[in-house]
């Protein structure tokens, strides 16, 4: 009879454990916004930034969305924008990051020396990187340091982000 | 009904002032710092409302192996090793909390890429204490910093 209960208990439990994860859910997420910092620029790093608003329920577009559980980021690529620049060996490198007042400023690609084609790279993306808690407050601020090879005296410069990641949710 | 608006506006006038007042004490730690070892330069900024650190300069930027400028080659994640040194943020995420202190921030050590809890305090206006710990603040180690001073302009 002991045994019984004990082994209904393990099959609740068990079962129990089956229908959490079956109640995970994943979907691709492809952001877009531009970066922009204002020059004259300076040999070494130099920032762009940019605020992020994310709507999850409609990026999923699921009405029965509650919140991420998980975040894998799949790729970023880069474009510089406007033509001030012939030659785009004047970027060495670059490093793309998510800042909040929240979670911890967090690197998610980066790519040295960078390698264009045409006006566009795609960063190297990082396996380890945890974005979780940015998508689930929802606004946070994407940070792209450009490392410049010399000194450029421009007014103020673009440069447009796409980012794709999978994100698992409940 | 006067004297109770008039109150109220002068207390939030206190509330704002002193908040205020606490955002400009904690932008006294932006500025370029150098670290005991003199083997750097780090350049603390604000983004947002939180203050970072990255190395702007490095006494010796050529690695002897590779003969490149010096990459973070102890990263713990392997794919971001070749994110190079200068310009790398070493400071992260550090709050002001009004008593010369800036607090819940990380320091990052290149050298063995670990990242530790660190605490900095400001004991005067061109030095800095840098405590990095692991777990509680009195199992750590305190490094000292000196602002670096810009050359005034001449007239």
């Amino acid at each position: 009879m002991v045994k019984n209960k004990l082994i209904i208990g393990m099959l609740v439990v068990v079962g129990m454990l089956v229908a959490s994860c079956g109640s995970k859910k994943t979907a691709d997420v492809n952001l877009e916004t531009t970066v922009i910092a204002e020059g004259p620029f300076f040999e070494g790093g130099n920032s762009f930034m940019a605020p992020i608003t994310i709507n999850m329920k409609e990026q999923v577009n699921d009405e029965t969305f509650e919140e991420v559980t998980g975040v894998k980021v799949t790729g970023v690529e880069i474009t510089i924008v406007g033509n001030e620049f012939d030659d785009l060996s004047i970027f060495n490198s670059a490093s793309f990051q998510f800042v909040s007042d929240v979670s911890p400023m967090t690197t998610v690609a980066i790519m040295n020396p960078l390698a264009f084609q045409g006006k566009s790279a795609n960063l190297v993306t990082s396996d380890e990187v945890e974005l979780t808690t940015f998508f689930n407050e929802s606004e946070f601020t994407a940070l792209l340091d450009l490392d410049f090879t010399e000194y450029a005296e421009i007014e103020s410069m673009s440069v447009n982000v796409k980012m794709n990641f999978k994100v698992e949710y409940k | 009904m006067k004297k109770l608006v008039s109150v109220v506006l002068l207390l939030l006038a206190i509330t704002v002032s002193g908040s205020l007042i606490a955002q400009d004490d904690g932008d006294r730690l932006v500025g370029v710092w150098e670290p005991s070892h003199g083997k750097a330069k780090v350049k603390i900024e604000k983004i947002g409302t939180k203050y970072y650190g990255k190395i702007v300069w490095l006494k010796e930027p050529i690695d002897a192996e590779t003969n490149k400028p010096k990459v973070d080659k102890n990263n713990p994640d392997e794919k971001m090793r070749s994110t190079p040194l200068r310009g790398y943020r070493i400071l992260k995420d550090f709050q002001y909390t009004d008593k010369n202190e800036w607090t819940e921030g990380t320091i990052y050590d290149p050298e063995n890429g670990n990242t530790y809890s660190c605490i900095i305090k400001m004991t005067d206006e061109n030095t800095l204490d840098i405590r990095g710990f692991i777990g509680v603040s009195v199992l750590g180690r305190t490094d000292i910093w000196k602002r670096l001073k810009m050359p005034s302009k001449k007239k």
